[in-house]
C-alpha cells in the first residue's frame, strides 16, 4: 500500500519550516562573520608590513647617511682645499680607519683630478683624473650628495659610490668634491638582520625597481626586479607569490630608494583560515544538534497521527488484526483505545465464523485422503510381487547351471531349462519323474549320492558333491552339485535348492596340467643335473688346457708363430673359463639356487678393501677414484658381504674398463626416510651407454657396442650384479648419457647391528695341535683327486690326527673294515663306487653307527644336501673347504679339543691358515709370480686362477690357498704378497 | 515496509511495525533518520564539547621553538683560536645563546693535515648543522668530507678560495661552502712601512720560495716597491738550515718586511731580536707579530674574521643557501708597536697613530 507522503504532508511542512528557521540565520551569520574576519586580518597584515617598511627605511637611511656625514664632517672641520695632498691623505686614512663603512675616499679638485686618495684595500701609487666620471659630474651639478650605481670591486665586494660637492662659502663655486666608496655589504647585513620571521621579507629597491639589498645576496646579484604598488596591498611578491606588501621610500642625496616589506599571503592567512575552519566545525555541530532535537520533536507530534492513518487504511482493506500502539495519556491515546476496542469486537465475530467452516472442511478432506492411500498401497504391492517373481524366474532360466528346487515331498518344484544342455533330458522330464536323476547317475556314484540326499534335510550349510552322469547320448560327464536345505522363519523344512554345474572340461584340463608339470619338472631336473655336471667336470679339462698352454709359453724352443698360437689358446681358454663360471653363476641364480648368506659384517672395512683393490687399476689408467662414505652409514651391518663385494667390484671394474678420461666414484650413504636403506652409487665419466642398450644391459649375455669392441667379458657381470642386488633386497638402476658417463645405483636394506654382534674372527687363533690328553683319532679321507686328498691329509696330520686315505668307495670300505676310523671324510663323486653307496654300506655295517661320516661335495646346488644326508652322512661340507670349518666340524662330531696359537693379533683363521706364506710363494717361478701380481692388480680373477693352476702342478697346497684369496676377491692381499716378495727379492 | 497482500494468511498484530519511525517520512530525510539512534542529545553535547576543547587547545598551543643548532668547529692550528672567540661573540649578539639556541663542538686544533679528515668525519657523524673551518687545508678537507651531504660549511679564513678550488667564484660560490677570505694587503703594508719610516731604502724580504703565500706576497710587493722608492733584498730560504744561516749572517738593510710565510713567521722572535739589535723597522703581516715585538703590521684580525663568519652563519641558519652567499673579504687594519718604535729610535706622527686600529704601548 502506497503511503508516500504528499508534498503537502504535515511532516514535510514542519520539516521545511524548521530547517528554514534553524539553518539560514546560522549560515548567514557565519558568512558575514568570515568576511569581516578576513578583512580585519588583511588590514592588520598590511598595517604590520607598513610599520616594518618604515622602521627598516629609517635604519637604512641612518646607515647609509653615516658615510655622507663622515665625509661632511671632513669638509666641515678641516679647511680641506688648503691642506697639502699629504695632509689630505693622512686625514682620509684616519677617516677610513674610523669608518669601516668606507672602503676608499678621495679629494677631487673642481676639474675632477684627484688631489689625494686613500684605500683600505690597495696601495695608492698615483692620482687619477676622474673628470670623465659620471658621479663627479652629477655631484658637481648639484648641492646634494650624489649616490652612484652599485658596482663590485675585484674581490666581489659590492660598493656604492658617493660624491659630495664642497663649494666656496663666499663665491659658491665648487672647490673640491669628496668621493667615497661605501661598502654596501653593511646595508645587506642590516636588511638581513631586520628581515622578520618566516614568510616575511624585507629588501631595498633602487629607482628602477631593481633589488639592491636582500637577505639573500644572490637575489641582488641576479638583478631581480620587483613591481611595487602605490599603497599597501595584496600583490605579487619577489618570489611571484601573492603577498601583503608595503613600501617606504628612502631619499639619499639625489636618489630615492624603496624599502619593501612583504609577507606571504598564505603564511599570513594560515591562523585566519584555521580559525575559520574551527568556526565551520562548530557551526556544523550546532546545526546537527539543532536538527536532531528538531526531528525528535517532529516525530513526537506527527508519528501518532500517521500511525492512526495507516492502521485505518489497513482495516479498511480487510486486515482486522491491525491495532494502534500508542501509550499516551492525551487525546490521541484515548482515540487509540476506542479504536482498538472497536477493531477487537469486529475481529472476534469474524474469526468465530471462519473457524466453524474450517473444522468441517478438514474432516471431509481427511476421509478422502485415507481412501486414496489404501488403493495406492494395494496397487504397489501387487506390482512388486509380480516384478519380483519375474526377476527370479529370469535369473534361474538364464543361468548356465542346472538349477533345481526339490520340495519336502521329494517332488521337483522347479528345474531350470539348462538341464537339457547338460544332461540331454528336458526339464519337464525331471519334473515328471523324480527318480530320473538317480537312474542316470554313474553306478559308482549312486550310493554316495543317495547317502548325500539322505543327510540333506539335517544339513544347515551349503554342501558340495562331485559325481558322474550318463547323458542321454551315452557320454559320461562330471557334475558339481551344490545344495542347501531351505527352512522358513519358523524352522519348517521347505525343500532343497540345488545347483549343478558341468565340470567335465575342468577335469580334462586338470589332468593335462598335471602332465605338463611333470614334464617341466623332469626337464628342470635334467638341466640342474647338467649344470651340476658342468660345474664339476668342465673346469677340470680347462685346468689342463690352460696349464699346458702356460707351460708351452715358457718353452723356449717354440717359434714366434707357435707362441702366438699358444697365446691364443690360453686367452681363449681363459675366456671360456670365465664364461663357464659366469654361466654357472647365472644358472644358479636362474634356478633360484643362489641363496643369501647374511652375516654380520664391517661395511666400512669392506668398502676400504674394495677401494684399495680398485685404486691401482684406476691409477694405471690415470683415472681419479673418489670414494665417499657418508658418516651416517653404520659400520656394522648384517648382510651378504661376499655378494656385495662381487657387485661393487663388478661395477667399479666395468666403470674403470669403459672410462678413459676423468674418473670413477663410489658413493655410499643412507637413504633418507624411515627405511634407512644404504645407498651405493658407482659413477664414471666413461663412454656411457646408448639408450637402446640401456634396456638390455642387465640381461644375461648382453654386450653393448663398446664392450663388444673391447672383446672382453662374458656380458654376465652386470646381469649377476643385477640379480645379486635383487637377491639382497635392492634394485640396480642405471642412468647414463652416451659420451658423458654412467651411474649405477642401488640401495640395500642392511640392518645395523651392535659391535658385539659382529662376528669377529675368534681370538682363539689358529689351531696348532690337539689339546693335551686328547685321544689319537683315526681319520679316513676318501677322495679321488690326489691333490685334494693330499691337502686334507697334510692338514690333519699337521695337527696330530692319524690319517689314512682312499681314492674311491670300494677302497674306503676295505680300509674301514680293517682300520675302524673314528671319522670318514667322504667325497660324494668318485669312480668305481661313489660316496653315496660307500656311506650306505658303512652305516649298514655293525661299526657304522659309531663312525662319523662327513660328506664333501663340489656340487653347486643346495638340493644335493638332502640326497647326501639321506644316504646316512652325519654332516655336509661344501668344497672348497675352509680350514676352520673342517676343524669346527670335527670338534662338533668327535668332541675334539684343540690347542690354539697364542698370538691374539693373528689374522682370521680362515685366511691365516690358508695364507700362502712368503716362503712357499718364493718357490714359485718369478714369471708366474709376476703374472699373478698383475692379475691381482687388474682384479682379473680368471687370469689369477690361471696362474694359480700352473702353480698347482708343483705346489697344490699353496695353489689352493691362493685360490681361496681369489675366491674371496681378496686381490689386495694377493697383490700385497706378490709385491712383498718382489721387493725382498730385489 | 508493512504491506498486506490479499490472499496472505492474516498476520499477527504487529505493533512494532506501526511504531517504527523508519516506515514514515520522505526519502530525502532517510539517511539522517537512520543515524538518529546514535545521536542522542548527551552524545551530541559531549562530541561538540570535545571538539571545542580540541579547537581551543590547537589554537592556544605555544608556537614551536626553533630547535637547537649544533655547530662543529674544525681548525688546523691554534693560531685561529681567536676566530672562534669572535665567531661565538657575534653569534651571541645575533641572539644565539650558547646552551639554549646553539651548541658548539670544538675538539681543539687538529695540529696536522692528516688529522683533519677524521675530525671532520667525527663532526659529521655527530650530526652538526653547520661547520666552521679555519685555514685553507681545513676548508679543502671539509669540502671533500661534505661532498655527499648538505651540511653548510663556513670557512674563516681561506687565503684564496677560488685558487684552492673551494668555491667556483667569489660572488656566487655555488655548493655548500662560503666564508671569509684574506685581503691582498701586502702592497699597502709596504706603503705603511714607508710612511712610518720614510728614510727606508733597502728592505730585506726573507721568504720560503716553496710557500705559495710567500710567493704571492713577494709578487704584490715587487709591483709597488720601485714606485715607493725602495729596493727589495729578497732572501729565498727553502730550508731550516738556510734560515739558520741567514739569521746568523744578515745582510745590511734599512728594514725587514716579513711575508705571509709560516716558516718565516715561526722565527718572529729571531727577527724581532735582529731588528732591535740593528735598530731597523720590522714590518709583519698580522697583529700577532706586532704583539710579539714587530714595529708595524697591516692585515687581518682573527677575532674580526670570526665575527664576519658568525654573520654568514646566521644568514645560512636563517635559510639562505651557502652557495648564494658571496665570499667576503676580511678587513685589514693597521697596528703599531710604540715600544718597538721607541727601542729603535723612531718617532711616529699622531696622524699615523690616528689611522691605527691597534697601538701597543
Amino acid at each position: 500500500m502506497n503511503r508516500m507522503t504528499t508534498p503537502l504532508s504535515i511532516q514535510r511542512r514542519l520539516t521545511l519550516a524548521f530547517l528554514g528557521l534553524a539553518v539560514v540565520p546560522l549560515l548567514l551569520a557565519a558568512l558575514v562573520n568570515a568576511s569581516l574576519y578576513y578583512r580585519q586580518h588583511a588590514g592588520a597584515q598590511l598595517n604590520g608590513m607598513q610599520q616594518i617598511a618604515l622602521r627598516v627605511a629609517a635604519q637604512v637611511d641612518g646607515a647609509l647617511r653615516q658615510g655622507e656625514q663622515a665625509l661632511g664632517n671632513l669638509r666641515r672641520f678641516n679647511d680641506l682645499p688648503r691642506l697639502t695632498p699629504k695632509a689630505q691623505e693622512a686625514l682620509l686614512s684616519e677617516l677610513l680607519a674610523q669608518h669601516a663603512l668606507l672602503q676608499e675616499a678621495a679629494v677631487l679638485d673642481a676639474q675632477g683630478r684627484e688631489l689625494a686618495r686613500h684605500s683600505s684595500v690597495e696601495a695608492v701609487l698615483e692620482r687619477r683624473d676622474r673628470s670623465a666620471d659620471e658621479n663627479f659630474h652629477r655631484a658637481a651639478a648639484s648641492d646634494k650628495a650624489h649616490y652612484g650605481a652599485i658596482h663590485y670591486d675585484s674581490s666581489g665586494e659590492p660598493l656604492l659610490p658617493l660624491a659630495l660637492p664642497q663649494r666656496d662659502l663666499y663665491t659658491g663655486h665648487i672647490e673640491t668634491i669628496l668621493t667615497a666608496e661605501l661598502r654596501l655589504k653593511s646595508l645587506w647585513n642590516l636588511v638581513a638582520d631586520l628581515t622578520p620571521g618566516p614568510g616575511a621579507q624585507v629588501y631595498v629597491l633602487n629607482e628602477r625597481g631593481v633589488v639592491i639589498a636582500h637577505r639573500n645576496p644572490s637575489v641582488v646579484l641576479r638583478g631581480t626586479r620587483v613591481a611595487i604598488p602605490d599603497q599597501p596591498a595584496v600583490t605579487q611578491g619577489i618570489e611571484g607569490n601573492p603577498v601583503f606588501m608595503a613600501v617606504s621610500p628612502v631619499q639619499l642625496g639625489d636618489r630615492g630608494f624603496q624599502v619593501v616589506a612583504e609577507h606571504d599571503w598564505r603564511h599570513a592567512m594560515t591562523p585566519a583560515i584555521n580559525s575559520l575552519l574551527v568556526l565551520g566545525g562548530v557551526l556544523t555541530v550546532a546545526l546537527s544538534l539543532a536538527f536532531a532535537a528538531g526531528m525528535h520533536v517532529l516525530r513526537y507530534i506527527v508519528r501518532p497521527i500517521m500511525d492512526v492513518e495507516k492502521t485505518t487504511r489497513a482495516i479498511a482493506a480487510g486486515d482486522l488484526t491491525q491495532r494502534l500502539v500508542i501509550n499516551r495519556r492525551d487525546e490521541i491515546g484515548h482515540l487509540a483505545e476506542s479504536f482498538n476496542a472497536m477493531s477487537d469486537h469486529l475481529q472476534r465475530t469474524l474469526t468465530e465464523l471462519r473457524d466453524e467452516v474450517v473444522v468441517r472442511q478438514r474432516a471431509e478432506a481427511e476421509l478422502m485422503r485415507h481412501r486414496e492411500q489404501l488403493e495406492v498401497l494395494v496397487e504397489q504391492r501387487t506390482t512388486a510381487l509380480r516384478e519380483s517373481e519375474l526377476r527370479y524366474r529370469t535369473v534361474a532360466n538364464f543361468t548356465n547351471d542346472w538349477e533345481t528346487w526339490l520340495g519336502e515331498d521329494g517332488q521337483y518344484r522347479y528345474v531350470s531349462p539348462s538341464c537339457e544342455r547338460i544332461t540331454g533330458y528336458r526339464a519337464e522330464e525331471f519334473m515328471a519323474d523324480p527318480e530320473l536323476l538317480l537312474r542316470i547317475l554313474h553306478p559308482e556314484d549312486r550310493a554316495r549320492f543317495q547317502e548325500h540326499l539322505g543327510g540333506n534335510r539335517e544339513a544347515t550349510q551349503v554342501q558340495t558333491q562331485e559325481f558322474r552322469l550318463l547323458r542321454r547320448d551315452g557320454r559320461t560327464i562330471w557334475v558339481e552339485h551344490i545344495c542347501q536345505p531351505v527352512h522358513d522363519e519358523r524352522g519348517r523344512y521347505l525343500g532343497t535348492r540345488a545347483s549343478n554345474r558341468d565340470l567335465t572340461e575342468h577335469k580334462h584340463l586338470a589332468i593335462e596340467l598335471a602332465r605338463a608339470r611333470d614334464q617341466a619338472q623332469g626337464a628342470n631336473r635334467a638341466k640342474s643335473t647338467f649344470l651340476a655336471n658342468m660345474s664339476h667336470e668342465l673346469r677340470t679339462p680347462m685346468n689342463a688346457i690352460l696349464g699346458f698352454a702356460q707351460l708351452l709359453q715358457q718353452d723356449a724352443s717354440l717359434s714366434a708363430a707357435q707362441l702366438t698360437h699358444v697365446e691364443t689358446i690360453a686367452r681363449s681358454g681363459r675366456h671360456l673359463l670365465t664364461l663357464i663360471n659366469d654361466v654357472l653363476e647365472i644358472s644358479k641364480i636362474e634356478a633360484g639356487k643362489a641363496a643369501l648368506d647374511p652375516q654380520p659384517m664391517d661395511l666400512i672395512e669392506l668398502i676400504e678393501s674394495i677401494e684399495d683393490m680398485v685404486r691401482l687399476r684406476a691409477e694405471n689408467k690415470r683415472l681419479a677414484l673418489v670414494v665417499t662414505v657418508d658418516p651416517q652409514v653404520p659400520r656394522n651391518v648384517r648382510g651378504d658381504a661376499k655378494k656385495l663385494r662381487q657387485v661393487l667390484i663388478n661395477l667399479l671394474g666395468n666403470a674403470i674398463k669403459f672410462t678413459t678420461h676423468g674418473g670413477v666414484s663410489l658413493r655410499v650413504d643412507v637413504e633418507p626416510g624411515a627405511r634407512g636403506r644404504i645407498r651405493f652409487e658407482v659413477a664414471d665419466t666413461g663412454c656411457g651407454i646408448a639408450a637402446d642398450d640401456r634396456e638390455h644391459i642387465f640381461e644375461a649375455f648382453f654386450q653393448s657396442a663398446e664392450s663388444s669392441v673391447s672383446g672382453e667379458g662374458t656380458g654376465l657381470g652386470l646381469s649377476i650384479s643385477h640379480e645379486y642386488t635383487e637377491l639382497m633386497g635392492g634394485q640396480l638402476t642405471l642412468e647414463s648419457e652416451p659420451g658423458k658417463g654412467s651411474t649405477f645405483r642401488f640401495a640395500l636394506p642392511l640392518k645395523p647391528i651392535n659391535e658385539s654382534e659382529l662376528d669377529r674372527p675368534k681370538t682363539g687363533g689358529r689351531v696348532v695341535g690337539l689339546a693335551p690328553g686328547q685321544p689319537r683319532y683315526r681319520i679316513l679321507i676318501v677322495e679321488d683327486r690326489p691333490d685334494n686328498r693330499e691337502l686334507l691329509c697334510q692338514l690333519l696330520k699337521s695337527v696330530g690326527f692319524e690319517v689314512r686315505s682312499a681314492e674311491n668307495g670300494e677302497r674306503a670300505l676295505n680300509v674301514f673294515h680293517t682300520w675302524h676310523p673314528h671319522l670318514v671324510w667322504m667325497d660324494m663323486r668318485m669312480p668305481v663306487m661313489d660316496g653315496y653307496e660307500a656311506t650306505r654300506r658303512i652305516k649298514a655295517s655293525p661299526q657304522g653307527h659309531n663312525t662319523v661320516v662327513l660328506a664333501l661335495t663340489a656340487s653347486a646346488f643346495e638340493e644335493d644336501r638332502a640326497a647326501v644326508l639321506a644316504s646316512g652322512c652325519d654332516g655336509f661340507l661344501r668344497k672348497p673347504l675352509e680350514v676352520d670349518v673342517i676343524f669346527a666340524a670335527m670338534a662338533e662330531h668327535l668332541g675334539v679339543r684343540y690347542q690354539y696359537a697364542e698370538d691374539l693379533h693373528a689374522p682370521p683363521v680362515g685366511i691365516d691358515a690358508l695364507l700362502p706364506d712368503a716362503q712357499a710363494l718364493a718357490g714359485v717361478p718369478a714369471a708366474l709370480r709376476k703374472q699373478l701380481g698383475h692379475a691381482a692388480l687388474l682384479l682379473d680373477g680368471q687370469a689369477a686362477m690361471q696362474v694359480i693352476r700352473q702353480i698347482h702342478a708343483q705346489q697344490p697346497v699353496l695353489a689352493d690357498k691362493l685360490a681361496r684369496l681369489v675366491d674371496d676377491y681378496q686381490f689386495d692381499e694377493l697383490g700385497r704378497l706378490c709385491n712383498e716378495l718382489a721387493e725382498t727379492a730385489s | 515496509m508493512c504491506r498486506f497482500r490479499p490472499g496472505m494468511p492474516p498476520p499477527k498484530p504487529r505493533g512494532l511495525c506501526i511504531a517504527d519511525p523508519f516506515e514514515t517520512g520522505s526519502k530525502a530525510l532517510r539517511p539522517v533518520r537512520r543515524s538518529l539512534p546514535f545521536l542522542s542529545a548527551p552524545v551530541w553535547l559531549g562530541a561538540s564539547a570535545l571538539l571545542l576543547v580540541l579547537a581551543a587547545w590547537w589554537w592556544g598551543r605555544p608556537a614551536p621553538r626553533a630547535p637547537m643548532v649544533t655547530i662543529g668547529i674544525v681548525q688546523l692550528t691554534a693560531v685561529d683560536a681567536a676566530t672562534v672567540e669572535g665567531f661565538k661573540a657575534h653569534l651571541t649578539e645575533l641572539g644565539y645563546q650558547e646552551g639554549r639556541d646553539v651548541r658548539y663542538r670544538y675538539p681543539g686544533p687538529a695540529g696536522s693535515i692528516e688529522r683533519l679528515a677524521p675530525m671532520l668525519a667525527e663532526q659529521l657523524a655527530a650530526g652538526v648543522d653547520l661547520l666552521l673551518v679555519s685555514s685553507t687545508p681545513a676548508a679543502v678537507a671539509a669540502q671533500a668530507a661534505t661532498a655527499h651531504t648538505a651540511v653548510p660549511v663556513v670557512f674563516a679564513p681561506v687565503n684564496d678560495p677560488v685558487k684552492a678550488g673551494v668555491v667556483k667564484s667569489l660572488q656566487s660560490p655555488g655548493g655548500n661552502l662560503t666564508g671569509v677570505r684574506l685581503p691582498q694587503g701586502d702592497a699597502i703594508r709596504l706603503q705603511w712601512l714607508v710612511k712610518l719610516a720614510p728614510q727606508v731604502r733597502r728592505i730585506l724580504f726573507p721568504h720560503n720560495p716553496n710557500d705559495p703565500s710567500a710567493v704571492e706576497s713577494l709578487r704584490q710587493i715587487q709591483a709597488v716597491s720601485a714606485a715607493l722608492g725602495t729596493t727589495l733584498v729578497t732572501q729565498p730560504l727553502p730550508t731550516a738550515e738556510a734560515m739558520e744561516a741567514a739569521l746568523r749572517a744578515p745582510p745590511q738593510v734599512d728594514a725587514i718586511l716579513l711575508p705571509r710565510d709560516s716558516s718565516v713567521e715561526a722565527r718572529i722572535a729571531d727577527y724581532v731580536a735582529l731588528a732591535r739589535e740593528r735598530k731597523i723597522p720590522l714590518c709583519a703581516p698580522s697583529l700577532t707579530q706586532v704583539h710579539a715585538g714587530a714595529l708595524v703590521s697591516y692585515g687581518f684580525v682573527h677575532y674580526e674574521i670570526g665575527r664576519q663568519a658568525a654573520r654568514m652563519a646566521h644568514q645560512i641558519l636563517g635559510g639562505t643557501p651557502p652557495g648564494d652567499l658571496p665570499v667576503e673579504t676580511a678587513l685589514s687594519s693597521l697596528a703599531i708597536n710604540l715600544r718597538t718604535a721607541q727601542a729603535i729610535g723612531l718617532s711616529v706622527s699622531p696622524q699615523i697613530l690616528r689611522s691605527a686600529h691597534t697601538i701597543v704601548r
